[in-house]
């Protein structure tokens, strides 16, 4: 089977991930438009409505039952999706001294490396945090849901901990195809070792995140806030991404 | 006959449902989070359950009649 070269799967991931946000902010309108039509209906339905003939049969319909369904369906879509971002998992007081570290040009740990070099554009925290496949999706999933209900029942103890090993394979879906990592004799020697997580990475190259925790509120840059993804200048991007492949 | 009266508390449920779901899109924190997998899905399930059994009784009922 041919190798897919990093740089051609990078540019695949961020063309993805920028639909992605422009996709968000279309379920964002779609959203509030919908809100305004389900509020008139209901009322509508409430003031007026007080015999079924077929109009309001029809009406009530869709106010009770394909509405609330749709917005079932995107309101999760959109907890799936915006639960990667990093401001997402900032907004848990408990993270924001991890993405402060993070954020930090001072800091030296892995993440904050990661960060200012821009290794990874987007969604720093869950490329990560999320084991490869659809089971590691879907048990990044669970485990954020076992988060959030620890999170608002206030069933935690500060400083947080990671809990279990971190497997090396959540390092080597990127490094493991890249040549300065394939350079060095130790990688070569230890692939084996990496691949089945008998071994962490940070054994050599240190901790991820700061082992002092001290509470502080995360500054998150413009672009990684919520409000503004997928904005107009994200769609001119899309746009010209678009245009660099047909060429 | 089936009047909207009936439908009273799955209106209600629709609108407060809706309501927590747009103001989880708009300010996406934790806390509005969980009302909207906690408090807002479960009535939106209740609304369409509700409606859709009430409406297919009432079709039962028009079709021995």
């Amino acid at each position: 089977m041919a190798k897919v070269s990093i740089k051609f799967r990078l540019k695949q991931e961020k063309f993805l991930k920028l639909n992605m946000r422009a996709m968000l902010e279309t379920t964002q309108t779609i959203f509030i438009s919908v809100f305004i039509i389900e509020i008139i209906l209901v009322g509508w339905l409430i003031l007026k409505g007080r015999n079924l003939n077929p109009t309001a049969r029809w009406l009530s319909f869709i106010a009770l039952a394909f509405i609330p369904l749709g917005f079932m369906v995107l309101g999760n879509y959109f907890i799936f999706e915006n639960s990667k971002s990093v401001s997402s998992c900032a907004g848990c007081h408990v993270m924001q001294p991890i993405v402060n570290d993070m954020l930090a040009e001072e800091s030296e740990t892995l993440a904050a490396v990661h960060y200012k070099n821009n290794w990874i554009e987007e969604d720093q925290c869950y490329t990560c945090h999320t084991d490869y496949g659809l089971s590691g999706t879907f048990n990044a999933k669970l485990d954020g849901f076992g988060h959030l209900v620890r999170y608002i029942t206030n069933a935690y103890s500060e400083p947080i901990k990671y809990r279990g090993v971190f497997p090396s394979n959540n390092c080597g879906s990127c490094h493991y195809e890249q040549d300065n990592f394939l350079e060095v004799e130790v990688h070569q020697n230890l692939m084996a070792t990496f691949k089945t997580n008998a071994m962490s990475c940070m054994n050599c190259h240190g901790k991820a995140h700061p082992k002092d925790l001290k509470s502080a509120s995360a500054k998150l840059p413009p672009h990684q806030s919520v409000a503004g993804l997928g904005k107009a200048e994200n769609i001119q991007e899309i746009k010209e991404y678009i245009l660099t492949l047909e060429k | 006959m089936i009047t909207m009266r009936r439908f009273l508390l799955e209106l209600i449920f629709a609108a407060l449902a809706s309501i927590i779901c747009v103001l989880y899109i708009l300010f996406p924190e934790p806390h509005l989070m969980a009302l909207f997998v906690f408090v807002a899905q479960p009535m939106f399930i209740f609304t369409i359950l509700s409606f859709s059994i009430r409406m297919l009784k009432g079709a039962r009922q028009k079709k021995v009649s």
